[in-house]
This record gives C-alpha cells, sequence and structure tokens, in this order.
C-alpha cells in the first residue's frame, strides 16, 4: 500500500512523517506545477473551485509515481471541500483509475464509516506506533509553522533578494528528514537562527505590515497564490499570516471533533459586519481584518480562489471594513487562468499606496503607529 | 401599524411565499412584492454585486434593490442557515443578510429572522415566533406562525405530482428551484418542451421522504438540501425517465458539484442529459437552440 495526498504548502512534511511512522510507505505528490494544474483541470468540472483541480492534479502525477491510495479529508459542509473527496473517486474511477481513496470523516458526522476508514488505515498500520506518530507529525507541523513565520518576518529585510526562501526551504527539509522529536526541535532552532541571520545589518528595521487573510488553501499553496507571500516580501512588506494550521488543527480537529469548537470569538470581531459562521474561512477574513485594523496594520491583502462560496460573501462585506476602520484592503481571486504579470502590478501599486500613506502619515505625525509591529505577538 | 414589509421576489421566495405571506398578513402587516425579474432588474444587481457570486445572488440583489429604490424601508431577508436536519442550502445564504446590508442606505431596515433546522425543527418556530412578537404581539405571532405553516404544507402538497405516477415520456428538470421557478430564465426550457410531447418531471414535484430515501444510496451523504433532492430524484426515477436536463448558474458553487454528478448518473445509466449554465450574459436563442437539439435526438431515440 503506497500512500499518498493532496499538497498544500509545507503540510506535506507533517503529512509525510505521519503516515511514515504508522509503517506506510508514503509517496508524496511532486510539487505542483503547470502540469498538475493542466491534468487536474482537464478532468475536473469546468466551474468547480480551483482546489479540486489541482488536488487531482496532484492524484495523477502520484500515481505516475506509483501510489495506489489517497488520504484525503472530508466534512459536512457548506463550504464545497466537504464533497471533494466524493466527487474526486468519482472523478478517478471514471478515469479509468486504480486508486483507492480513504476519505477521513470528522468523527460526529458518520462513526462507523470512520471506524471503517480507520480500520482500513490501521490494519495495515501497526496499532502500537499511533501515538508516537501523532505526536511526530504535531511537532513537524508546529515546526514548519514556526520556520515560515519567522520567513515572513525576516523577507523584507534580507541581505540579498531570495535569501531567506533559500534557507527557509534548506531549514524545512532539516525538518523533514528528522525522525525524532529531538530532531525537529533542533532542526528548528538553527533554521531559525539561521532565518534571522539572513538580514541586513543596516537596513530599515520598520516594513509596512500586512495582513494576510482567506481561503486557507490558496493561503497556504504557493503554487496557487503565485508565491504571494515571497512577491509582498521582496516588496519590502512583511506579511502577517492570519491563517495557521497549528490553530486550525486545535479548532477543528481536537475541540472540533468532540463538537466543543465555539467560534464566538470570531463572532465578536466581526461584530456589526457579519454575523455568524458562513462557511470556510468567511467569519475569520471579517474577523481576522478588523482585528488587524486595531493592531495597526498598513493594510490587508485577501485571496480566494474563484467563486469561493464563503470568501465571495467576505470579500463583498470587507470594503465596509474598509471605510470603518480606513483600511486599505485587496482582493486577489485566483484560478487557472491567473497571469503573473497582471497579479504582480496590482500587489506592487496596492503596496506603492499604503507607503505612500505610511510617508504621509510621518510626515504629519498624525498616526505613528502606522502599520507598525505594536500588538501583532498572536500573528 | 404602518409597517409594509418588502419581500424580494427572489432565492426563497419562491420555496417560501405561502409561508412568509400568511405570516406577515397574520401578523397585521402590509406586504409589498417585487415584480417578476427583469433585464431592468437583473442589470441593477450584477451592476452592484461583487464580481464572483453566482447569478441568483445578483438577481436577488436587484429585487432588494428595486424595494429599496421604490422607497420601501423594511425589507424581508431571512437568514436560511438550514431548511432540513443535518443539511444546509449554501454558503451565500448564510450571509444573506449582511450581504444585502452592504448594499443598502442605512435608513433600510432588514428584517432577518433566523431559519436554523439543523438540529431542532423547534429552533425555527421559537426563532420565527421571537420575531414576529417583536413586531405585533405573542399571540398574534403564535397564531400567524401555525396559520402560515399549515398554508405551506397544503400549497407543497399541492406541488406533488398527481397520482404519484410519473407520465409517459417524462424529463427531469433538475436545479436549484430558485432558478427552475423564474421564468425569466426558465422560461425558453418550458416553452421548448411544450411543443415537443416530452413532460418535464421536478424534483419538488416528487415526494421528500422518497428522495431522501433515494438519497441514501449515495456513497456520501449529501449536506446540500437541493443537491440532496436533485440527485435523490435522479436515484429514484433514472430507470423511467427519457432524459435530463440540469440547469445551473455559472459561479454557483453547489451545482458545480452537483451537476457533475447528475452528469456522470446519468451517462452511468445511459440517459441522455444536457447540462445548461446561465449568467447574466446568457441569451435566450442560445439556450432555444441546444434545446431544440436535445429535443430532436430525444425524438429520434423515441422513434427507433
Amino acid at each position: 500500500m503506497k500512500i499518498t495526498f493532496p499538497h498544500m504548502g509545507s503540510l506535506y512534511i507533517p503529512v509525510e512523517a505521519l503516515f511514515q511512522e504508522l509503517g506506510f510507505e508514503v509517496v508524496v505528490p511532486p510539487p505542483c506545477t503547470k502540469r498538475t494544474l493542466e491534468l487536474g483541470s482537464r478532468y475536473s468540472p469546468e466551474i468547480a473551485c480551483l482546489p479540486l483541480k489541482v488536488m487531482i492534479g496532484n492524484y495523477l502525477e502520484a500515481a505516475e509515481l506509483g501510489a495506489d491510495t489517497i488520504a484525503m479529508i472530508g466534512g459536512c459542509g457548506p463550504c464545497r471541500l466537504g464533497y471533494y473527496a466524493e466527487v474526486q473517486r468519482q472523478i478517478l474511477a471514471d478515469l479509468g483509475s486504480t486508486l483507492d481513496m480513504v476519505v477521513i470523516e470528522t468523527p460526529l458526522e458518520n462513526p462507523s464509516r470512520l471506524a471503517r476508514d480507520a480500520a482500513k488505515i490501521l490494519g495495515r498500520g501497526k496499532l502500537s506506533r499511533v501515538p508516537r506518530a501523532l505526536i511526530l507529525a504535531w511537532e513537524k507541523l508546529k515546526a514548519c509553522e514556526s520556520l515560515e513565520k519567522t520567513a515572513l518576518r525576516v523577507r523584507p529585510k534580507e541581505e540579498k533578494p531570495g535569501l531567506t526562501t533559500r534557507v527557509l526551504e534548506l531549514a524545512l527539509q532539516k525538518v523533514r528528514q528528522a525522525a525524532a522529536v529531538r530532531t525537529v526541535h533542533k532542526a528548528v532552532q538553527e533554521g531559525i537562527g539561521e532565518l534571522w541571520a539572513v538580514q541586513e545589518k543596516h537596513g530599515r528595521q520598520d516594513p509596512i505590515i500586512i495582513g494576510l487573510v482567506g481561503e486557507i488553501y490558496t493561503v497556504f499553496e504557493p503554487f496557487v497564490n503565485l508565491r504571494l507571500e515571497e512577491r509582498l516580501g521582496h516588496l519590502g512588506v512583511e506579511v502577517a499570516r492570519t491563517i495557521s494550521l497549528v490553530q486550525w488543527v486545535k479548532d477543528h480537529v481536537f475541540k472540533g471533533s468532540i463538537g466543543l469548537y465555539r467560534t464566538t470569538h470570531l463572532e465578536r470581531s466581526a461584530e456589526g459586519f457579519l454575523s455568524g459562521f458562513v462557511g470556510g474561512h468567511g467569519l475569520e477574513t471579517i474577523a481576522r481584518s478588523n482585528e488587524l485594523a486595531n493592531c495597526g496594520a498598513a493594510g490587508v491583502v485577501q485571496i480566494l480562489p474563484f467563486t469561493c462560496m464563503p470568501e465571495v460573501i467576505a470579500q463583498a462585506i470587507l470594503p465596509d471594513v474598509s471605510r470603518a476602520k480606513e483600511l486599505p484592503i485587496l482582493s486577489l481571486v485566483v484560478d487557472e487562468h491567473t497571469g503573473e504579470a497582471g497579479f504582480q502590478t496590482r500587489i506592487e501599486a496596492f503596496v506603492d499606496l499604503l507607503s505612500r500613506k505610511r510617508r504621509e502619515a510621518y510626515r504629519g505625525q498624525t498616526q505613528s503607529l502606522f502599520g507598525s509591529r505594536c500588538g501583532f505577538g498572536q500573528y | 401599524m404602518g409597517l409594509t414589509v418588502g419581500i424580494p421576489r427572489a432565492l426563497f421566495y419562491y420555496q417560501h411565499a405561502p409561508f412568509w405571506s400568511t405570516f406577515f398578513e397574520g401578523l397585521g402587516l402590509e406586504t409589498v412584492e417585487s415584480p417578476h425579474t427583469n433585464k431592468e432588474i437583473l442589470d441593477l444587481g450584477s451592476a452592484r454585486a461583487v464580481d464572483g457570486c453566482c447569478l441568483p445572488l445578483k438577481v436577488f440583489l436587484g429585487h432588494v434593490l428595486h424595494l429599496a429604490d421604490r422607497g420601501i424601508d423594511t425589507i424581508f431577508v431571512p437568514k436560511i442557515v438550514s431548511i432540513v436536519r443535518r443539511e444546509y442550502i449554501c454558503p451565500y445564504f448564510l450571509g444573506l443578510p449582511d450581504f444585502a446590508r452592504h448594499y443598502l442606505p442605512n435608513h433600510v431596515r432588514i428584517l432577518d429572522p433566523v431559519v436554523d433546522k439543523r438540529r431542532w425543527s423547534w429552533q425555527w418556530a421559537r426563532s420565527f415566533v421571537r420575531f414576529g412578537s417583536d413586531l405585533a404581539s405573542f399571540r398574534q405571532a403564535v397564531r400567524a406562525f401555525s396559520k402560515a405553516q399549515q398554508r405551506q404544507r397544503d400549497w407543497e402538497a399541492k406541488q406533488l405530482i398527481e397520482g404519484h405516477e410519473l407520465p409517459k415520456n417524462a424529463v427531469l428538470l433538475l436545479g436549484h428551484r430558485y432558478l427552475i421557478e423564474d421564468r425569466f430564465f426558465s422560461g425558453s426550457i418550458f416553452d421548448s418542451f411544450s411543443k415537443s410531447g416530452f413532460h418535464l418531471v421536478m424534483a419538488h414535484q416528487l415526494p421528500e421522504p422518497v428522495l431522501r430515501m433515494y438519497a441514501r444510496r449515495l456513497q456520501k451523504r449529501m449536506f446540500w438540501t437541493s443537491g440532496r433532492q436533485s440527485l435523490g430524484a435522479m436515484e429514484y426515477v433514472a430507470d423511467h425517465i427519457v432524459g435530463v436536463v440540469t440547469l445551473a448558474s455559472f459561479a454557483c458553487g453547489t451545482d458545480s458539484l452537483v451537476s457533475d454528478l447528475i452528469q456522470r448518473r446519468a451517462r452511468n445509466a445511459g440517459v441522455p442529459n444536457i447540462v445548461l449554465h446561465l449568467d447574466e450574459h446568457t441569451g435566450a436563442a442560445g439556450t432555444i437552440t441546444r434545446l431544440e437539439a436535445f429535443i430532436d435526438m430525444l425524438q429520434r431515440r423515441r422513434t427507433s
């Protein structure tokens, strides 16, 4: 049994560790490329959203490398992601592919089915290794995230363009190769040290801070968002990423699976703009934008796949937040036709606007805190 | 009371209109409905709405803005989370009142009771009675609610096919009810089929318990009500129909997956099928041409 799974940023590192520790052979799909997307969009429904298409591409490319089983998450709505696995299963079946699909549903949705699927996976692994595998995967997840967050802070001040990305990639690979929790910790410590060393010694110390909100897949998958975080970093912008996979796992896997997850804190932040959960990360987008404005971010970038339902609602309401908080917001919609040049132009124009606004603010000394790093601890 | 409530003739109006009008009548309030969808309303909505949202949402916005332009300053936009246990409508409906509020001037008041039957259906009753008693007395609200519910049930029963027998040469028409029943979009479909000798059957004409039963055949539980009904109907009548027409709206999230599943199911069952994607640029001529070709094909199959 050779197991594979769809890509989402650096998530492949913890997931690979999880299945390897359980005793499976893992085939990590090749990094997403143009070919992945072409393969995916050829066989997917035309108006389905982008993640579905890229994932199909991942599966097909992994199958070429010999994978025979796909691990995918399920869900119970209202967002489309919950039905992805079923549609993808049918697409693959109609293609005549022999790939088997194991869907991990939330326990409350269908306990018996979850037990059956878990048995299907674990039956061939070793049950006694489950705790160890979970701990290692969890540590790797935290490791990747803290490295990436450090990179976001360092990149605007880097000495040579592109250096941060290279150092980050090396550090991530070290985490990937680590086989024990202690080595993971060591790799993170070293990685973070190396990343901070990338900084220019006498450069400017107060980059503009832009919050990044939006749909989780497009935020995390650099191929899909055209390396948005890097682009912003190279323009001298520090990106405050508001979506955290560690937090997501805490909320939705630890708390959510036993029905304890509440969105009250988000609803409070979004009050006056959006009255509650709209699926996906729609509520988060509004709530976090509002919070970012309160802690002095210079601007917010929202990124979403074309026709993403929860994010479209948020996109419609964001101008209200923008007006109320005097916070510039840029919504970027991506799909398989998104071109690099147009994307870059829009980002550059947005950053120009923010830096001009900041210069004026400094001159007038009206908002001395504008876009500075106070109150950003949580991001 | 001099309050006049505007009801946009869009989205769930086509499904819950008897309930809504009876309820407001019972509260002693006057209601005004927006006219049937027309070009002007569609343009009004699609000019203002955020790009990327689906056609029905743009139409809905057009209706709301039309009402506001007519000087009606109380508009009924319920937040319909769910109408069946453990199911959703779609994410747009969860944010509908907030969405509408964004586009309306501040003085317009939105009445947004919550319809949520995800867990307990009495939650919905409670929220409607509470909503009603803000506008009139508690007693009136309870009475209006039960009367409205009765009217709704009667109306729904009347929709079913008489005798529960499928007509001969039935063609299944699937899609969101608010697309199918909005004649501005679906008129050409009904016209094309009326002369053809085929009978259109829709999911809401089939009994709901049966649809639910057949939807259980799906490998994964469908959590969108409309999608579940469509796929359930497909399973139910797949062997007794001569064709399937799916009406889908461009950029509709649920349709993007459901129409694909319907197509695959139809292909497996050997039933001819056509998917018509609608958006604000769709011209009737193109739709009619495609439908005529489809009907020709069905007729040829029937004679051969």
